[in-house]
């Protein structure tokens, strides 16, 4: 009988502005991220993980799988280009849809998934973003955290999708690495029993985030 | 998508072609680095035929021209355009875009420069700059015949998974870049690449012929559990360390070529079971509870035989055991009492809560079903002298009922009135519990079972050992984790329907046990909904406990199996008809 799945979808910008600098801290970051996840023997036996990159479109670099088969694919960036974060969350939609195994007579439904969406910039897409923001509420999440990275991060669009919302100052390793070790307590603290309601309690953020509220 | 019956005509592509050099060159003397039509991409150029419109792209053109200059309106993704080649061609379609790659590759007039250049790019690991200029003289330059007409001006723009911005096309590598991840492996778990597969697989993305390509070396970490033989090229073992790094590899194209060294990823992932940590609860918090608890013990007709234990995923955050359990007899009427609750993991006072759940529906069924005037189920079984008559099994059904409530209330004096300092103030979903309430009555051979249940974990009662009945019926979500709890006025809502959801009995002819646990261990001994209705489960889980009901620190050892993703806390309570009373005689 194999263990029921927490789904942790990783939906990460990757539109001409992260190019550079970002987009290295950013991979480091995704990466100590797995690592330490492979450290949590809960994580290890039950997180399934996908990657969704967005700038002019969005693809699933990864789909979903086991932490334990999961390999780091290569995450690239254009030279230039919109970002389309309403294609994002509408393929996170699909993803969520096709992936997430719910409760029936002969299987046990995986845990709510988690999302945690980064971008230093803001949706170009803003019909489908819009259009998409209850689609996503409509799903199953446990919890979706948005990140606003860097000083061109527009913010009120997120906050519109989650109330869950933290701004990133700079968008350099170190940054990254505290932002990840975040989401990595995150995720290891998704797999409990919990009201059919509730959401999770995420643990307090690290110095270098900045809650928005 | 359909994919094209006609293809393209070269005419309409040499059209696109000069429409995207154009519009590239006017973009770069703007010094704008976007430079395409904002949302429409390549697909959205062609008919329902998959042929190009290049009547369409000039429209549109003339139309992005005339609207103000917005980064955000302009963007021509001549990486898609790059890109959707190259997935045809490496055999990677993505669906969206498969008719426009369909439609390229399979037009085979293309001029063979054309697709030359195409494969070339394809086989590309590394970012590579091709100019617009490369694509048009591709075109232009059929089989063999020199275009005699002057070069088009090089547009220093680059196409390509990720080359530098405006750079120079790069040279091509002479050999390609090789990047090899083998697929992950994990401690005690066996691991193997067939012979040759691994050769075989490098010789397919490489274009070699897989029958004569191997690898003559492949570097393994040190006392890692696998091995490498080089004879066979077979990758077998089973790990005995994490490991996570590079290593490298020599790979012969075919006998008697020169070894490429390649770098090969691997990643040992550790053994779960190691990673558990046993950490003791914080000895300052409020509301104490030990990490283990168990019991036996005779009750009138029944042995008892009764363990909880904190999970593994508590003992490895330093989390205290929020489960709990409460056993009693009644012994003027001869009732039995079992309640077993789970204390929600994400609330923080559960362990409280579920200690407080079972005591108080404990001594309350006590107290009731010992009470001449108030154990109406007795009274009324008196008078219709059967325990299925309606009357009866209502009378039963109140009595849990109202101990579940009085046990909901003391959880709501608790908030109001700590019995510790808390700080700071709990609200009532701090000791979110489940509740299972068990009865039951032993009537000549067999015996009668009512519960109550509130959330998940289970109950069940087997009249002999190849068959059990369930008594409970798990509140589960659509997903796991999601239950609800004797916190939720719902749950103790005094309506008829929610009643008889959480009420079950049964009556048996015979008697072999009966069964009460939490969700650590139904989850995994009862993989679902299914799997917990069907009897032959319940004679396995029964079968399975047997070796472990001489005592409870037996019992307390099994419970400590291991079952990937499950956990969680562990309560069960036994119930076992007595010894008979054989004579003691040494």
């Amino acid at each position: 009988m194999s263990a029921r799945r927490l789904p942790v979808y990783l939906v990460l910008d990757t539109s001409g502005s992260m190019r550079g600098e970002p987009i290295q801290a950013l991979k480091v970051g995704v990466q100590a991220l797995i690592s330490t996840l492979r450290q949590d023997p809960h994580a290890l036996e039950s997180v399934h993980l996908s990657i969704i990159t967005f700038d002019a479109k969005a693809r699933v670099i990864s789909p979903l799988q086991s932490l334990e088969d999961f390999q780091m694919p290569l995450i690239e960036c254009p030279q230039s280009g919109p970002t389309m974060t309403g294609a994002a969350l509408e393929m996170l939609c699909q993803c969520v849809d096709k992936d997430v195994q719910r409760t029936t007579a002969d299987h046990k439904g995986d845990w709510r998934p988690i999302a945690f969406l980064m971008t230093d910039g803001g949706p170009n897409d803003t019909a489908l973003y819009a259009q998409m923001i209850p689609e996503v509420q409509k799903r199953p999440f446990a919890s979706i955290i948005a990140c606003a990275a860097g000083a061109n991060a527009k913010v009120e669009p997120l906050r519109r999708l989650t109330s869950n919302v933290f701004n990133l100052e700079t968008m350099d390793g170190h940054s990254f690495a505290g932002l990840f070790q975040w989401v990595s307590s995150t995720v290891s603290s998704g797999n409990r029993s919990m009201g059919a309601t509730s959401s999770i309690t995420l643990p307090p953020p690290p110095a270098e985030i900045q809650i928005v509220v | 998508m359909q994919l094209t019956p006609q293809r393209p005509n070269i005419q309409d592509y040499a059209t696109f072609i000069r429409a995207m050099a154009e519009a590239l060159e006017n973009m770069h003397e703007r010094k704008e680095a976007h430079c395409s039509v904002f949302g429409m991409r390549l697909p959205d150029w062609l008919d329902e035929n998959g042929a190009f419109q290049a009547a369409k792209f000039e429209a549109a053109r003339a139309s992005v021209e005339s609207l103000p200059k917005y980064d955000d309106l302009f963007h021509f993704d001549v990486r898609c355009f790059a890109e959707f080649s190259i997935e045809c061609i490496a055999g990677q379609q993505t669906v969206t875009d498969q008719s426009f790659a369909a439609a390229l590759y399979q037009g085979k007039e293309w001029p063979d420069g054309f697709l030359q250049l195409l494969e070339s790019l394809s086989k590309q690991d590394q970012p590579v700059g091709v100019t617009m200029a490369d694509f048009s003289s591709a075109l232009k330059a059929p089989a063999a015949e020199k275009e005699t007409e002057p070069e088009p001006e090089p547009i220093p723009f680059t196409v390509g998974y990720s080359g530098p911005p405006f750079a120079k096309p790069a040279p091509q590598p002479q050999m390609p870049a090789v990047r090899i991840a083998l697929r992950n492996a994990t401690v005690g778990k066996p691991y193997r690449y067939e012979p040759g597969q691994i050769a075989s697989a490098i010789a397919q993305k490489l274009g070699n012929d897989p029958a004569r390509a191997y690898i003559s070396h492949l570097q393994l970490p040190d006392d890692c559990g696998l091995a490498f033989d080089k004879a066979t090229g077979a990758l077998s073992g089973t790990p005995t360390r994490a490991f996570e790094g590079e290593l490298s590899l020599d790979y012969v194209p075919t006998d008697n070529a020169r070894s490429i060294t390649a770098k090969v990823t691997l990643l040992i992932n550790p053994d779960p079971i190691s990673l558990w940590k046993d950490l003791p609860p914080p000895a300052d918090a409020p509301y104490q509870k030990p990490v283990l608890a168990h019991s036996e013990e005779r009750l009138g007709p029944y042995r008892i035989v009764a363990a909880s234990r904190r999970g593994r995923s508590h003992a490895n955050k330093s989390e205290f055991r929020d489960d709990d359990y409460a056993i009693g007899y009644a012994a003027e009427s001869g009732w039995l009492v079992i309640v077993v609750a789970d204390g929600a993991g994400s609330a923080i006072y559960s362990r409280r809560g579920s200690q407080i759940a079972c005591d108080v529906a404990k001594s309350r069924l006590i107290t009731v079903l010992n009470s001449a005037q108030h154990n109406q189920a007795e009274a009324l079984y008196l008078q219709h002298r059967d325990w299925q008559h309606p009357e009866v099994k209502t009378a039963l059904r109140q009595c849990l009922y109202e101990a579940a409530l009085l046990a909901h209330h003391k959880l709501r004096a608790e908030v109001a009135q700590p019995t510790e300092t808390l700080v700071p103030p709990p609200t009532l979903r701090n000791y979110d519990t489940t509740l299972i309430l068990l009865v039951m009555k032993k009537t000549g051979e067999g015996c009668i079972a009512a519960t109550f249940s509130i959330g998940d974990g289970g109950a069940g009662i087997l009249p002999h050992a190849g068959e059990g009945i369930p008594l409970t019926k798990a509140d589960s979500g659509e997903h796991a984790g999601q239950t609800i709890f004797l916190t939720f006025d719902s749950t103790v809502a005094n309506s008829e329907a929610n009643l008889e959801s959480r009420f079950h009995f049964a009556q048996t002819q015979e008697f072999a046990g009966a069964l009460a646990m939490t969700d650590g261990i139904t989850d995994p001994k009862f993989p679902s909904d299914a799997a917990f209705a069907d009897p032959a489960q319940w004679a396995a889980l029964w079968a399975e406990l047997q070796p472990s009901l001489t005592s409870s620190q037996a019992l307390l050892d099994w419970m400590n199996f291991f079952s990937p993703g499950n956990h969680d806390d562990r309560t069960l309570i036994a119930v076992l008809p007595a010894p008979s009373a054989a004579p003691d005689t040494p």
